[in-house]
């Protein structure tokens, strides 16, 4: 945040620049009914009653350029609870969307470039992700009671199709095993696909919408290619 | 012949009620300080007379019959009415003094700004050229709804209209009426930006070019801003016409501590004064908006519509000069509070005024007003006979409880609902005012075996009869006092106040009393009898 000794001449801000943002930011009756219900004010001064505000103000580089909306954990109970029905968490991710690419904290925008790419955030070529599954699906088999187990890819006109979030075959392959274990027991006709499997959408977190939409079309028509009619999309 | 309702005024809430009445059939008397009256009332059926240039000279009669002088140029107009409603405009103060500004072409009142928003002729030159307006309001001194409905709607105007950047410097933002809240939601989403200040105030400098220059944290974001409005626009103060003062004076009505011809007292609500037949509407009674207004308006010409039924009944039980006894102290025309005291060759009773609070009876010192069922003897002839303490194993106190109809009645009725335990002892007088509660009254019920007495009353400025209360606390106190130096303890009286909803607090009051008693022991009256 800028200094608070500078004084802005208001003859330099456009106060109808977010006017068309459709969160409601100008109404905000200033109550902090969103401040105090936040789990993460205060953390490096944030205040989301500030940030509405400094939007309704147009004053919306310095937020851009902060990291006061990298803060916020999208949780929602800040509108929860605005008497006015302001969108503060959709507000911060619109902002989130301003910032350069390069500039997008962490890992965020290289996995979301990856999972545009290649179908994962991972990269993970197919041979690999196959093999991975297979050689997990065998580790299940030789637990007592499960002797029958297979994962089922690719599989046309199963049940349910699941999706799953890259580190389960990365760095928490166990996770798999208790998906699955309930798959096993309920008898359930279930599939996963060899290709864009990424459960994960990682343009939420950088108020990247037209991302989100691809990463969803694409469940979209593997559900259809397959002819399958139940999702479990577990994020 | 019809009976007349004469209305003071010439704005719309006047015209309101006019129009209203003369609808209904009735026939009206319009007075106004204004040359000319611009009423023209739709089809109707009363008859209507304005009267133009007028000044009202006094006001005498009451309900029915008042008989009103006003002046026209040192020319006599007498006329005589059934009924009065005052409905002048208020009048309007500017804050310029508040802010540290100055009046000037770009520096103006909110009424001015009404104006240039109504004269289409000066849109050109003022609006054209401004970019930034900034309403001051409630600043330095509380706001009020009315006017922040005022700036509501000019800034809405200035946005969408004219495209200009409005911004509305407040303190409390005064949204507390009929749509307010939504005005101001659209005045935001038309662009206006609100600035609001709790703990701050924006510092304002008047420039030498007359132009003003505005220096501010806003509370929210804490940052600093300078604001250069092309123009400025003060907020104003509301007050009651001069003239209307002059009527409350000249009709005797009371006031309210801001001079609006209407006491602050809850049974003066809606439009009603101390004085039968005699009505207050719109601006003349408190600061109002246009809505408020036309609710006032008909409010005034439903009551005022209704009162001949109540006129065809002469009251019997009123009260009544002995004009034996009577020596023209004045006292009770001192202290009606209705106005029902007449002097003609004598002093009389108008018996449709009077409201029977009993004060007259109660504060004059020859004892010669009498009014029915209101004596001392007749109230304690409601007291139970044969009472024979001797009987009595345990001393079991017998209260008397002297009980306003308006407030200690109903909450002993609500304490009874409520399932509180009452004195077995204690017996509930109902007065209609406790202004009506004599020595004479009070003394009786300590020969009546009382072991003690109880005034309970309306909270101060609750008083139907504004002072009753007032001057049943200086009886009591006056007893109180006394009682010490004849040995008799003063903890046997006592007087408290509440209201009608206080069901339990009337129950604590009658116990605690009746503790108290206990613990005094039988009234030595009683004792000695």
């Amino acid at each position: 945040m800028t200094s608070r000794s500078e004084t802005i001449d208001l003859d330099q801000v456009d106060h109808g620049r977010c006017r068309s943002w459709p969160f409601l930011q100008d109404y905000c009756v200033t109550c902090a009914l969103c401040a105090g219900s936040c789990p993460a004010s205060g953390i490096d001064g944030f205040d989301p009653r500030m940030l509405v505000r400094m939007v309704s103000l147009g004053l919306v580089e310095e937020l851009v350029e902060a990291r006061w909306p990298w803060i916020c954990t999208l949780c929602g109970k800040c509108e929860n609870v605005c008497p006015m029905e302001i969108d503060i968490a959709d507000l911060v991710r619109k902002i989130r969307s301003l910032r350069d690419c390069e500039k997008v904290p962490g890992i965020l925008y290289k996995g979301l470039a990856a999972a545009l790419e290649t179908g994962n955030n991972l990269r993970l070529p197919k041979e690999d992700f196959i093999f991975i599954i297979e050689d997990v699906a065998e580790e299940v088999a030789e637990e007592p009671g499960f002797e029958e187990f297979k994962a089922p890819v690719d599989k046309k006109g199963a049940n349910l199709l699941t999706t799953i979030h890259n580190k389960l075959v990365n760095t928490h392959t166990e996770d798999l095993k208790h998906w699955w274990k309930i798959f096993h027991a309920a008898q359930e006709d279930w599939t996963v696909t060899s290709e864009n499997w990424e459960g994960t959408s990682w343009g939420y977190f950088t108020g990247d919408d037209a991302a989100m939409k691809v990463m969803a079309g694409r469940i979209v028509e593997q559900m259809e290619q397959l002819e399958i009619k139940n999702l479990l999309w577990p994020e | 012949m019809k009976d007349k309702t004469l209305i003071f005024g010439n704005g719309p809430c006047a015209h309101y009620i006019a129009e209203d009445l003369l609808s209904t059939g009735e026939d009206i008397v319009i007075a106004t300080t204004d040359k000319t009256c611009d009423f023209s009332p739709s089809e109707h059926s009363g008859s209507i007379e304005i009267l133009t240039d007028t000044r009202l000279v006094s006001c005498r009669g009451a309900v029915g019959d008042f008989r009103i002088l006003t002046a026209r140029n040192n020319k006599e107009i007498k006329r005589t009415v059934a009924g009065v409603i005052v409905a002048e405009e208020d009048q309007r103060k500017s804050n310029f003094s508040q802010y540290g500004l100055i009046g000037s072409s770009n520096v103006i009142t909110l009424s001015r700004m009404k104006e240039l928003l109504l004269d289409s002729s000066h849109k050109q030159s003022i609006f054209l050229k401004a970019k930034k307006v900034v309403f001051l309001t409630g600043l330095v001194k509380e706001s009020h709804p009315a006017i922040a409905e005022e700036i509501m709607h000019s800034a809405l105007r200035l946005q969408s209209d004219f495209n200009l950047q409005t911004y509305i410097l407040t303190a409390n933002l005064k949204v507390a009426a009929d749509g307010l809240e939504a005005l101001c939601r659209e005045t935001k989403e038309a662009g206006a930006v609100y600035i609001k200040f709790t703990d701050t105030r924006p510092e304002i400098h008047s420039k030498s070019n007359d132009s003003v220059q505005i220096e501010f944290v806003d509370e929210i974001t804490l940052k600093k801003f300078r604001l250069t409005p092309d123009i400025t626009v003060v907020d104003e103060t509301i007050v009651p016409s001069d003239y209307a003062v002059d009527l409350a004076k000249l009709l005797s009505i009371n006031t309210d501590p801001d001079g609006f011809v209407q006491a602050d007292n809850v049974h003066r609500f809606t439009v009603f004064t101390n004085r039968k037949g005699i009505m207050v509407a719109g601006p003349s009674r408190s600061i109002q908006t246009c809505s408020d207004q036309i609710t006032d308006a008909a409010n005034a010409a439903l009551v005022s519509a209704g009162r001949m039924a109540d006129l065809q009944i002469v009251p019997e039980d009123r009260a009544e000069i002995d004009k034996g006894l009577c020596i023209r102290c004045l006292t009770c025309y001192r202290l009606c509070p209705y106005r029902a005291i007449m002097l003609n060759t004598r002093v009389v009773v108008e018996p449709h005024a009077c409201e029977r609070c009993g004060i007259c009876a109660a504060q004059c010192p020859r004892g010669a007003i009498h009014i029915k069922d209101l004596e001392p003897e007749s109230i304690l002839n409601h007291m139970p006979k044969g009472y024979n303490p001797q009987k009595e194993v345990a001393f079991t106190p017998f209260i008397v409880a002297f009980c306003c109809s308006r407030s200690a009645v109903l909450a002993r009725e609500l304490s009874r609902c409520m399932g509180h335990e009452l004195p077995s002892g204690l017996k509930v007088l109902e007065v209609p005012c406790s202004g009506s509660i004599s020595l004479d009254h009070i003394f009786a019920a300590f020969k009546k075996n009382a072991d003690g007495v109880l005034v309970l009353t309306c909270h101060e400025g609750n008083c139907h009869s504004e002072r009753g209360n007032v001057y049943a606390r200086q009886t009591v106190d006056q007893i109180a006092d006394k009682f010490p130096r004849i040995g008799f303890e003063k903890d046997r009286i006592a007087i408290q106040t509440l209201a009608s909803n206080m069901g339990t607090e009337f129950a604590e009051m009658v116990n605690r009393f009746e503790a108290n008693i206990i613990e005094l022991g039988p009234s030595r009256l009683k004792k000695n009898q």
